[in-house]
């Protein structure tokens, strides 16, 4: 932002230059009235890459290729942009018959054949084209461009469809070059979080560093006091999952930062200010609003957003401010509901009341009653055209924290164009798991209802979905034709979809994903960390919100919770009573949490001995790697029936190894039992201490860990663990049968002894 | 006498009366009415307009009138002699229009119509290139000229004055022509306009097929520059085949935006029952987009006139508000925007000229339907005239009795 300065506030000398700036933007009028008497928008350009990675590869005969891009609603789009497409194809392709066509936002923009010619050095296919967009082409908001292709390796009819030849790839020069001019900003708390997170979608010079390896400057900052209590942590929390359900904003490039660095940060990048009164009352802020947070009434909160810096160079920074810690939080929920938010009365917006929710918002996190049919979803019945593969979805009711139980199901009311060859047939998926197939033969073509039983322990998403994929073969026919009449199949719209289920079950580490996401709108949801004020925690607690806020894009309320523990102060039960979660912190801060009468299976010996205990056993702590991070799964001492998960490292809060627990799937999805513990290295090592296991839980972890000890092998002698336990299950089992074989036939032959005791005579008349 | 109101602007005098006289409705060969376009302007004063045709005009008439207008459509009007020569002995301000401009000079004998296809037409800093036909010569050089054409042939008298006579050498059928003339009538009138010109913006047409959050961007842009603004709606034409979204979302998005600075006109007619509708949601409308089924209240919508009979009702371009017959106030919906530079251009052409007009009043509508991005251009457009915006609820207020 650059320094404004007036003659009337530059005379303040106790307070720091950004004060002038603030004080003449006010509520951004000023600069706003600049901008417009400026009206120097000259065409400037962004680059939105098509794809994350170094290529995208698309295959099959017949294929094509969705790549969805959202573009900012802050800029006015201007006539001039281009897309470019960088390719390599295989050198197989025939260079007279393959094709490849873009079509944006179902325009069809252009056609090029692909493959190489024979006399060519480069036996590969490679090439790069650059179309210029048409002027209303593009639109803020999501963007959809279709690459199709036909990729054809022999003259003969379509058959080889899954020909590994078949192959065309896109590099990572394939981009859209935007062609935009700034237009001035204004506030609009309503069309938060997606106000300030755009501009991490323009890709712009000022947030990238030199070296393109390096990370992106940040383009939002979250501002909290260093001494932050349970209602600033819990507003970050809140504003970080809102943040992270814009999906494009990569963690990255959201930070949290003292709110004594407001000066310079209001001046780098939109922004969101936490404190309560007392915390913000040496924070720079335009008048207006100065007046309105010094007004505040005890239990009050305030919303507000203002536009700093002058035209061209303008942030936005919303402020969330309470006269006390009910105040802020009152105005945290009220940031973390969209609803609440698409009524703001008033810029700045006292909050005396926290949002209520409405019946129909809570309808979203209920599960449905009955069965719904096709028709009431979103797109409605299910038409798939076209030879080959062909997939698409609907969105359907299925919060997070429920999983499907026994007896749901979904019958669906087919009909194909009977021609099809008999390799045909439908997939049916509930959020990626497969319900069932369903293959397409001539009895099926004209209207059949067939029921697929819907199996137990499907876990519900935001948002969840019913897929269907389908195969289509009609026979010889020639793929540079149009085929969607001949190839078609259809799910009528009165197909029923009758979920059965119960809220999600959490039986071990497996599920530690699902632990925060009990409730769609995060109510059940709360993080204990401890009191102690550290950058590490907070920014833990950012990534955590936003993961969260990631995986519940669509969910129009966030209102998770936070606590805080210390020596001798643990949490508050009210923050956490009918909540499950994670506690945070260091193996020798968990137990703060609980007090002494939970002895934790991993835990920090009693202080300065400097070691950690593995179920009692103790190890000292120069024995651990300190990338290493611990996580165990325990029920709630505090609420019946809920859980929590501790997670941290040896001394601090496990760094990168605790967020790729909590966030990355490759790495959760390798946890059982009930207490894991991981690298840096993606070494995972998991214990169940409801079993009796044959290794120790220190021994497994000192094998584990061991220098040379790879994620493989771990997994191998997982595997083998399990082969000897599966072994030794069966081998008891045969013991156990045998037992019971041996007693029942010494127990008949003792009944047979007895009652021969008993009738001597008819033994002697026999 | 002073005697002509403009709009609720102008300094107030006694209901004055204006008697026009005309020879013929249309020109020769034509179907076309040219007298509708007087009666129109004219309702920019308070002054009551007595119409007759030259046949019928006794002397008395012309002592009764406190203005005259003289129009000749086909020709100078045929009045009976002695009408003639108390015409021509009167003292009051006489306006000789087209063929009947030459009263108002020294030469005053009947003339030829010398039509000019390219003439630029100059009037208080703007310019336009216009056709003028009819175009009566004048050249009286001891005329106090008000407005001037040029044309390869030379320099001509548009309007002009001498004493009490105003000469205007041709028809004000449409624009600029039309607001040029309703300029000169200030003149005529004697009247003083207080008021700036000024800028109204119109969102018109919000209905269930367009998108919310648009109209909610729009209401946080207008509200943090405490603009106040019009947005024109109703729920019941919405194009075929598109998406509409939930009643719900629409109607939160209106209250959203009125509670955000913006006057809610309904799109059509304003009957009780429409009206209602909103009422009952907590939307209050204020006026409607309809003059021909509104008789009274306020309407933000195209002058609309007759002009050949049988056929529909055509819009008709004017600077300034019109008074309403029944009552109220007719907003000129005379600027319309577009979706690219240029057209923003236009629009700011448009603009400038129209409130280069004394008490004119640019009413910029922008349609609801265009991405938020286009609508915020056109109205930056607007705001870069630097001309204050207007809430025409308060600066034209209609107080309408409650439906009991």
């Amino acid at each position: 932002m650059r320094l404004v300065k007036t003659p009337n506030h530059s005379q303040k000398s106790s307070l720091p230059a950004i004060f002038a700036p603030l004080l003449a933007v006010g509520l951004g009028i000023m600069s706003l009235q600049a901008a417009s008497a400026g009206r120097a928008s000259a065409t400037q350009t962004f680059e939105v890459p098509l794809f994350s990675g170094t290529h995208s590869r698309i295959e099959g005969v017949l294929s094509n290729k969705e790549y969805a891009f959202k573009l900012p609603e802050h800029v006015r789009l201007e006539p001039g942009s281009e897309i470019t497409l960088a390719w390599h194809g295989s050198p197989l392709l025939l260079a007279d018959v393959s094709t490849l066509s873009v079509q944006l936002n179902d325009r069809e923009l252009t056609s090029i054949r692909l493959g190489a010619k024979k006399d060519t050095m480069d036996a590969q296919d490679r090439g790069k084209i650059t179309v210029p967009l048409p002027a209303d082409a593009l639109q803020p908001g999501w963007n959809r461009l279709v690459v199709n292709c036909l990729l054809q390796t022999t003259q003969s009819p379509c058959r080889d469809v899954d020909n590994p030849a078949s192959w065309v790839e896109l590099d990572s020069a394939s981009l859209l070059r935007v062609a935009y001019a700034p237009t001035p900003l204004f506030p609009e708390l309503q069309r938060f979080p997606e106000s300030l997170t755009e501009p991490a979608l323009m890709n712009l010079a000022e947030f990238r560093h030199a070296p393109s390896t390096e990370a992106s400057e940040p383009v939002v900052s979250l501002l909290v006091a260093s001494d932050a209590g349970e209602a600033e942590l819990r507003t970050l929390l809140i504003a970080a999952a809102r943040l992270g359900q814009t999906v494009y904003t990569d963690p990255h490039a959201v930070q949290v930062k003292d709110i004594a660095t407001f000066s310079e940060e209001s001046t780098a990048r939109n922004g969101i200010l936490i404190g309560q009164r007392s915390s913000l009352s040496r924070t720079p802020l335009p008048p207006d609003l100065e007046k309105a947070i010094a007004s505040l009434g005890q239990g009050e909160g305030l919303l507000a957003e203002v536009i700093a810096g002058a035209a061209g160079n303008q942030r936005r920074w919303i402020v969330v401010c309470g006269a006390d810690s009910h105040g802020l939080e009152k105005a945290a929920q009220t940031l973390g509901s969209e609803v609440a938010l698409r009524n703001v009365p008033s810029n700045p917006w006292i909050v005396t009341d926290s949002p209520a929710l409405s019946p129909i918002a809570e309808k979203l996190a209920q599960l449905p009653a009955g069965a719904v049919d096709l028709d009431s979803l979103r797109g409605g019945g299910i038409t798939l055209r076209g030879l080959f593969r062909n997939q698409t979805s609907r969105n359907i009711h299925f919060p997070p924290g429920f999983q499907t139980t026994p007896g749901g199901y979904v019958d669906i009311d087919l009909a194909h164009c009977g021609t099809l060859e008999k390799t045909s047939a439908i997939d049916v998926r509930l959020n990626d798991v497969l319900i069932g197939s369903v293959a397409l033969t001539p009895q099926n073509a004209s209207g059949t209802r067939q029921r697929l039983l819907i199996p137990a322990g499907i876990a519900s998403r935001d948002p969840s979905t019913l897929s269907v994929s389908s195969y289509l073969d009609i026979g010889l026919v020639d793929c540079a034709h149009r085929n969607d009449e001949r190839a078609w199949v259809s799910l009528r719209g009165d197909s029923v979809v009758d979920f059965h289920a119960a809220p999600a079950v959490i039986n071990d580490l497996s599920r530690l994903g699902l632990l925060c996401l009990r409730d769609a709108f995060l109510r059940r949801t709360a993080i204990i960390v401890p009191a102690e004020s550290s950058p590490e925690r907070n920014e833990l607690l950012k990534n955590i919100g936003m993961h969260l806020g990631r995986q519940l894009a669509d969910v129009p309320v966030l209102w998770p919770q936070v606590a805080t523990y210390a020596p001798g102060l643990p949490p508050d039960p009210e923050r956490i009573a009918g909540r499950s979660g994670l506690i945070l912190g260091s193996a020798f801060q968990w137990p703060l949490a609980f007090g002494k009468n939970l002895r934790l299976a991993i835990e920090g010996g009693d202080s300065p001995s400097g070691s950690i205990m593995l179920r009692g056993e103790p190890v000292p702590v120069a024995d651990f790697d300190p990338s290493l991070s611990f996580v165990q799964l325990l029920p709630s001492p505090w609420s019946k029936g809920e859980l929590f998960a501790t997670i941290g490292g040896v001394e601090g809060y496990g760094g990168e190894t605790t967020l790729q627990l909590l966030t990355e799937s490759s790495l959760s999805e390798r946890l059982s039992g009930t207490v894991a513990a991981a690298d840096a290295s993606g070494r995972v090592v998991t214990y169940d201490v409801r079993f009796i296991q044959e290794v120790s839980l220190a021994d497994q972890i000192r094998s584990g860990f061991a220098s040379g000890t790879t994620p493989s092998d771990i997994d191998s002698r997982r595997m083998d663990q399990s082969e000897a336990g599966f072994l030794t299950q069966t081998v008891n089992y045969w013991i156990a049968g045998m037992a019971f074989a041996t007693m029942a036939v010494l127990y008949a032959v003792q009944r047979i002894m007895v009652r021969r005791r008993q009738n001597p005579k008819r033994g002697e008349q026999l | 006498m002073a005697a002509a109101l403009i709009g609720n602007l102008v300094a107030a005098s006694a209901t004055s009366s204006t008697l026009l006289i005309h020879d013929t409705l249309s020109k020769p060969f034509s179907l076309v009415n040219e007298v509708a376009p007087f009666q129109t302007i004219l309702t920019r004063f308070d002054t009551s307009v007595k119409t007759l045709a030259d046949s019928k005009v006794e002397a008395a008439d012309l002592e009764q009138a406190d203005f005259i207008l003289l129009a000749g459509i086909s020709g100078f009007p045929k009045l009976k002699p002695e009408a003639l020569r108390s015409l021509q002995n009167l003292s009051k301000p006489v306006m000789a229009i087209g063929a009947a401009s030459p009263f108002a000079s020294r030469k005053s004998s009947s003339k030829a119509s010398t039509p000019f296809d390219q003439a630029k037409l100059a009037y208080r800093g703007q310019e336009w290139t216009i056709r003028l036909d009819p175009f009566y010569v004048e050249s009286d050089s001891d005329i106090q000229v008000l407005a001037k054409v040029s044309s390869p042939k030379g320099a001509y008298p548009l309007a002009w004055r001498m004493d009490n006579r105003f000469g205007f050498a041709s028809l004000p059928s449409e624009a600029p022509l039309s607001m040029v003339f309703s300029d000169v009538l200030l003149d005529f009138y004697g009247a003083s306009v207080q008021a700036s010109p000024a800028l109204v913006f119109v969102v018109k047409d919000f209905n269930p097929s367009c998108n919310p959050s648009t109209l909610r961007r729009l209401a946080d842009y207008f509200d943090h520059l405490k603009i106040p603004f019009v947005v024109t709606t109703q729920m019941r034409e919405v194009p075929p085949g598109v998406e509409i979204i939930p009643r719900g979302d629409f109607l939160d998005a209106l209250r959203y935006a009125q509670t955000h600075g913006a006057r809610v006109f309904l799109e059509g007619g304003d009957g009780p029952e429409r009206s209602e509708v909103f009422l009952k949601e907590g939307i209050r409308i204020l006026g409607s987009t309809d003059a021909a089924s509104d008789t009274t209240g306020m309407v933000i919508g195209d002058v609309l006139l007759q002009r050949t009979p049988g056929e529909p009702l055509v819009p008709y371009s004017t600077a300034v508000p019109l008074r309403r017959a029944a009552g109220g106030w007719l907003i000129p919906a005379n600027v319309h925007s577009g979706m690219d530079g240029s057209a923003n251009d236009e629009t700011l052409r448009s603009i400038r000229e129209i409130t280069s007009f004394r008490g004119g009043l640019a009413v910029l509508v922008v349609p609801a339907w265009m991405r938020f991005q286009d609508m915020l251009a056109a109205v930056e457009t607007g705001r870069s005239t630097n001309l204050p915006a207007i809430d025409p609820s308060t600066r034209f207020s209609v107080q309408k009795e409650p439906t009991p």
